[in-house]
């Protein structure tokens, strides 16, 4: 099997805090991977060290089979991150942003122009191009980073709390592209802390609590884990993470 | 070779590395010129238009000052007036040094740890050297705009007068190749100040230090400074004297003479401090790129936050008392604000110290009435700023009244506290008029700046940073309460030293201050 990602043994600390500890899990192409966890369980630390933001203090990211640590720039070629808070730049307006961004990964400028109208457009601002970024609302500025990080056509897209801000039709816009982008042979690995929407769209799920991965697999496979039969994502993450939390307790 | 193949290729090449190295320095001028040349409204206009014509009025003041001194220099009869020129040369271009690395460092601490656009840059297959390499450049250039008023006026001036020296033209690239030195210096500093301190202890010491040096330079080369009373009209008045001109000659046999130099064109200084621009350059790029890639501050950050301390005790009742105690916290928990209220009193402290050798109880008495006027205004204006919940503010049942009376109140008290201390001590110390000018002088006009401030300052938005000087809409209040408590301090001292009935008329400036600040909160935001 060709996967988008592998982590192995992905270790990261700060100070004396083991932020990520042994992380282990792999993602096929063509799959939308949930990373699920409570608040500082580590998700935002993987998908850093995925992106080459941090350097992992042990183990291996391995993007499209390229060894993020040991060839960083290669690595990053076919990836995109999208942090929960994504900063762009107010002052330029969406075009001349999509253009640089397009630009950092290599797209010539006659394409990259071409791939922005198609973005803008499906992301319905195209009528609004030429006001300045920080004039949009925050729905609209995830858009245009959704679509910053689908303009080089990466082939995995790392997703940090998506929906965020967006209003009902622009969370279905977002998922309707990131299905898209799923059929085209992409992979993501999504964030949320809205269990519905990881429920519907993540073929596999982890859940990660204090910095290890404490379950993984398809929806059933956590069912028949936890010993829900019925039970939702919801009731299988918190009978999960108490669990996880009894341990650390014991 | 595939179209990703080739995309691939070019995104991890050295050439694509600095033309986006390049592109990103663009990108931060294109959004700088926007930042400052937006808005359409008039009032917007009206600002911008303010601001370029006194800035073009600004720096030709400063070219006439620049050719003052060097005419002055140049026409004081010298043995070694080659020395001498080089003396003035080494002491401006060590000025424009010493202010660049003292703005620089907060300067590296913003670009290099505070962008939040590090994510999108790092995160892209342009390699980071090449990212950092943009932003100290920037960073730069940046240096060069701000501080350029000091060095632009002196190399005009030394290449167009007595004949025209084009060699002073390399004046501008030496220019660059400091500002990159002190990029460098600063860059490795901010990141050594963080790696030790933290990233809320580094941004308060790269504030505190440069103003403690600037302060303590001011001193000194007031204490040394060229006598204006001596300079006339006259060619036989132009002339320093012997003890200064031996200053500036021992200045020249310094190793600063190094810039002067290379400003002047000479072939190897001017190879010497390009080659230590570009050493200085890699070395910094090999030290500071895992830092900066690794985002130091990030680390730091999360391990260094502050623990409440006991002001985190429960609130007595009453709203004001509550609105008072609660903006103190904000005011003193937002240490860069405290400390450009403070350095903002300390504008007219060469000024206070020219009085003091005459007159101590004066010196003591304009300083703190200038204090008082600005403090009090300042203060008020930063408990409006910091407030991140003026919709929470507005909805309560208690009325709007009386949390601006609350910010008033909280960014007054200190001041007239002082003021009320230093009144007594003037007292005590004998000095009756004086003691009398600060308490009634000093005081109305304290309340007329808080009414000012309260008026004028604006909340900023939760989540942002309070910018208390870099808002031009808060830049004329602010420069008003200057100017204003520096006249009505001047005034009103000098009469109290002269008689009883020039001190009484004098106070109606002060109380004329109360009675605009009134007005203009009435005509703004009423009050009463």
């Amino acid at each position: 099997m060709e996967y988008a990602c592998e982590i192995i043994g992905l270790v990261k600390r700060f100070g004396p805090k083991t932020a990520v500890d042994q992380l282990s899990f792999q993602v096929p192409s063509g799959m939308l991977y949930g990373f699920l966890g409570v608040n500082g369980a580590g998700k935002t630390t993987t998908l850093r060290m995925i992106s080459g933001l941090i350097r992992p203090d042990a183990g291996r990211v391995l993007v499209t089979g390229i060894d993020a640590v040991a060839e960083p720039q290669r690595a990053k070629q076919p990836l995109a991150y999208i942090p929960d808070d994504p900063v762009l730049y107010g002052k330029l307006n969406p075009m001349e942003h999509l253009e640089f961004v397009s630009a950092l990964w290599g797209v010539d400028p006659v394409t990259a122009r071409k791939r922005a109208q198609e973005l803008l457009e499906r992301l319905n601002l195209w009528d609004r191009r030429h006001e300045w970024i920080e004039s949009y609302s925050r729905g609209m500025k995830q858009k245009i980073a959704l679509a910053s990080a689908l303009i080089h056509e990466p082939k995995l897209i790392l997703l940090d709390e998506p929906l965020t801000g967006l209003d009902a039709s622009a969370a279905r816009l977002v998922k309707d592209i990131l299905l898209g982008f799923l059929k085209q042979g992409g992979s993501v690995i999504l964030t949320t802390h809205i269990l519905e929407v990881a429920e519907r769209l993540a073929e596999r799920i982890g859940i990660m609590s204090g910095g290890r991965l404490i379950a993984e697999g398809t929806m059933d496979q956590l069912r028949s884990r936890s010993g829900q039969a019925a039970g939702s994502l919801e009731d299988i993450f918190l009978q999960l993470i108490n669990e996880a939390r009894g341990q650390v307790l014991l | 070779m595939t179209a990703a193949a080739l995309s691939h290729s070019v995104a991890g090449s050295l050439s694509h590395s600095i033309r986006m190295g390049l592109a990103l320095v663009w990108i931060d001028i294109k959004q700088g010129l926007r930042k400052h040349m937006a808005g359409n409204t008039w009032r917007a206009r009206l600002l911008q238009s303010g601001g370029a014509l006194f800035g073009l009025t600004f720096l030709a003041g400063l070219h006439l000052a620049a050719f003052s001194l060097v005419t002055y220099t140049w026409l004081s009869p010298s043995e070694n007036k080659a020395g001498l020129m080089a003396g003035l040369s080494t002491s401006i271009w060590s000025f424009l040094l010493f202010v660049m690395i003292s703005g620089g460092l907060v300067r590296a601490l913003v670009v290099l740890h505070e962008q939040d656009d590090s994510n999108l840059l790092l995160s892209s297959p342009v390699s980071p050297r090449a990212v950092l390499a943009a932003k100290l450049f920037g960073n730069a250039l940046q240096s060069c705009v701000v501080d350029g008023f000091i060095i632009v006026p002196y190399i005009n001036v030394r290449v167009c007068t007595f004949g025209g020296h084009p060699n002073f033209l390399w004046g501008y690239p030496v220019w660059l190749a400091l500002a990159i030195i002190v990029t460098c210096i600063d860059g490795l500093l901010s990141f050594g100040l963080i790696r030790w301190l933290g990233l809320r202890r580094a941004r308060f010491y790269s504030q505190v230090v440069p103003f403690a040096l600037i302060f303590g330079v001011t001193l000194l080369t007031g204490s040394l400074s060229v006598s204006m009373a001596r300079m006339g009209f006259n060619v036989g008045q132009a002339q320093m004297p012997l003890a200064m001109q031996a200053r500036f000659i021992e200045l020249a046999n310094t190793p600063l003479v190094w810039m002067a130099r290379a400003a002047a064109g000479s072939p190897l200084y001017l190879i010497s401090i390009f080659v230590t621009a570009i050493i200085l350059s890699l070395i910094t790029l090999r030290l500071t790129e895992r830092a900066f890639v690794e985002g130091t501050q990030h680390l730091v950050e999360n391990t260094t936050t502050a623990g409440p301390g006991n002001a985190d005790g429960l609130f007595r009742s009453g709203v004001l008392l509550l609105e008072v105690r609660k903006n103190l916290r904000l005011i003193v928990r937002t240490p860069m604000i405290v400390l450009q209220c403070i350095a903002q009193i300390m504008t007219p402290i060469v000024v206070a110290l020219v009085m003091g050798r005459d007159n101590v109880a004066m010196a003591v008495a304009f300083f703190m009435i200038f204090s008082v006027g600005v403090l009090a205004g300042m203060f008020t204006i930063a408990a409006g700023t910091v407030e991140e919940c003026d919709d929470l503010l507005r909805m309560s049942p208690h009325g709007e009244r009386c949390f601006r009376l609350g910010k008033m109140f909280s960014g007054c008290l200190w001041p007239l506290v002082g003021a009320l201390v230093v009144g007594l001590g003037l007292a005590l110390a004998g000095e009756q008029l004086q003691a009398a000018a600060v308490l009634l002088g000093g005081i109305p006009l304290g309340l007329a700046s808080s009414l000012v401030g309260e008026t004028f300052a604006t909340p900023v938005k939760p989540g942002t940073r309070p910018k208390l000087l870099s808002d031009p809409i808060m830049m004329i209040p602010l420069l008003g309460m200057q100017i204003t408590s520096g006249l009505v301090a001047g005034l009103v001292v000098f009469c109290a030293a002269l008689s009883e009935t020039f001190f009484l008329f004098s106070l109606l400036a002060s109380y004329l201050m109360l009675i605009i600040g009134v007005g203009l909160a009435q005509l703004r935001k009423p009050l009463f």
